[in-house]
């Protein structure tokens, strides 16, 4: 029993012992979870802030990813559709600039070619050859007027001589009416002669009355051509004198035409050589004006040139938008890096003139770039 | 009459100064504005010379050869290329295509000139 009371004694103590130990293993352990418990929530806290720090982080980025996409879907859009406006706008304004250019280039060809028809500078002008003509035919006109009032002076000197002959005709009218008295004194002789021979000479008494008749005829017709003379020389006196009062005033007037004729080709000569003058400074100007016109058109290439460039920037700002799109965040994804590089290579495949080079890799400077190069041209 | 010349080009101010640069000259042309504009303008009439853009819509200027030379009425038809493009394998793709000339923009006109003299058909 004392054993047993021994034993249970000894075991009452281990159980006590074992108890204690276990209570304090317990107290450990429970301590120990305790402060684990403490260490874990404090870890979950410490995570919880992290992920919120995390979460307050990823906010902006979300934003500039949002931002990123904006300027994709907003602004790219308008970049494009502005670009592509003032390409637009620049080659409708440049074509109808060209348009305009050519019609005055046409117009000033128009021009010159009817300023060159009424002058040119060999001096053959229409103008100058009508006026040459003109002159030619008015002196002939004038030549001929001449001439025929010479014709005219050959004329009344002929006429003038007739006078002469009527002092002769006169003088032998006189005569007639002489020999009249002559024949008439005959006659008177006679026929006293016949009446002294009695009945014999009755006869001739007869005879010599009719010859006293005709000598008295004669001397009338001596008288009347007299008087017919007399009249003929007064009227080819007066027409000789008034044939030549008209071939003064003739001269007169005519020195007074052909005076008028060459002022008048003075005149109309000095009008006609400003004119030329004027008309060939006038096709100088305007060929000079053609030559500007011409070369302002040839200047309007830059536009070509120009719209290639923005269509090829238009085009690549397009490919952004797209890459913008490509790589845009999901739920389930971040978003993925922008490719600049293949942008860049695409954009450098579109160039088409080696300026867009230089520009692209820092080659050109200002003075290059404002600088139009010169046309190159290959024969294959 | 002048012999024609066709130009080829989408921009209508440098079709412009082409055409104004060839009747200054005497010669007669016809316009296009593409390729594909040009074969259609193209029903048999004699063209003496072709000049013709590259970067063209609906039809590009290379394209637009190659079928000219495949035309029994045209390929013989000289063709000088007129464009902003100046590298060397466009240039070749131009040759091989069939082009006799290559002049890089902008031009000037006399230098055209000479070329489309020294090309045109008799």
């Amino acid at each position: 029993m004392a054993g047993a009371a021994t034993i249970i004694a000894i075991g009452n103590a281990s159980l006590a012992a074992l108890l204690m130990a276990t209570v304090a293993a317990l107290m450990v352990v429970v301590t120990a979870a305790l402060t684990s418990r403490r260490c874990l929530y404090e870890q979950q806290q410490a995570v919880q802030q992290q992920s919120a720090r995390i979460a307050e982080q990823q906010h902006p980025l979300h934003d500039y990813v949002a931002s990123v996409e904006a300027l994709g879907d907003k602004l790219v859009p308008v970049w494009v559709s502005q670009i592509e406006s003032s390409r637009s706008q620049m080659e409708s304004e440049i074509t109808n600039l060209s348009n305009r250019f050519s019609g005055i280039v046409e117009r000033l060809g128009v021009s010159i070619n009817t300023v060159s028809s009424t002058s040119d500078s060999s001096g053959k002008s229409p103008l100058m050859e009508m006026l040459g003509e003109s002159e030619r035919d008015l002196t002939a006109v004038t030549r001929s007027l001449r001439d025929i009032s010479i014709e005219k002076e050959k004329m009344l000197e002929g006429i003038t001589a007739l006078l002469k002959f009527t002092d002769r005709l006169k003088q032998m009218a006189a005569d007639v009416a002489g020999i009249a008295d002559q024949t008439n004194m005959l006659a008177l002789n006679a026929a006293i002669e016949a009446a002294r021979a009695g009945e014999a000479g009755r006869g001739f008494a007869v005879v010599a009355d009719e010859v006293r008749k005709l000598s008295m005829m004669s001397k009338e017709t001596g008288s009347r051509i007299t008087e017919t003379v007399e009249t003929i020389g007064k009227a080819i006196f007066n027409t000789v004198d008034a044939a030549q009062q008209a071939a003064v005033k003739e001269q007169t007037t005519l020195t007074g035409a052909e005076e008028s004729i060459q002022n008048v080709l003075d005149g109309f000569r000095q009008s006609s050589t400003d004119l030329v003058e004027s008309s060939d400074r006038l096709r100088h100007e305007n060929e000079a004006i053609q030559i500007d016109v011409t070369e302002s058109l040839v200047s309007l290439q830059f536009q070509d040139r120009v719209s290639q460039m923005l269509s090829h920037v238009r085009d690549n700002i397009q490919s952004l938008h797209d890459e913008i799109a490509k790589s845009s965040a999901t739920s389930d994804t971040l978003p993925a890096p922008l490719n600049t590089q293949t942008l860049l290579a695409n954009l450098e495949s579109s160039y088409a003139m080696e300026h867009e080079w230089n520009v692209h890799t820092g080659k050109g400077n200002k003075e290059s770039a404002a600088k139009t190069p010169a046309a190159e041209i290959t024969f294959f | 009459m002048g012999k024609t010349i066709m130009i080829v080009d989408d921009s209508a101010s440098l079709r412009q100064v082409v055409a104004i640069t060839l009747k200054g000259a005497g010669y007669d042309t016809i316009e296009a504005c593409d390729g594909q504009d040009a074969i259609n303008k193209m029903t048999g009439q004699k063209i003496h010379l072709i000049i013709s853009d590259v970067n063209m819509p609906n039809m590009d200027g290379i394209t637009f050869v190659k079928n000219v030379k495949q035309m029994a009425n045209y390929k013989f038809t000289p063709i000088i290329m007129l464009t902003t493009e100046s590298q060397d394998s466009k240039k070749k793709e131009g040759q091989a295509a069939g082009a006799k000339a290559w002049v890089v923009k902008p031009f000037q006109p006399q230098q055209v000139l000479d070329a489309v003299s020294k090309l045109i058909l008799p």
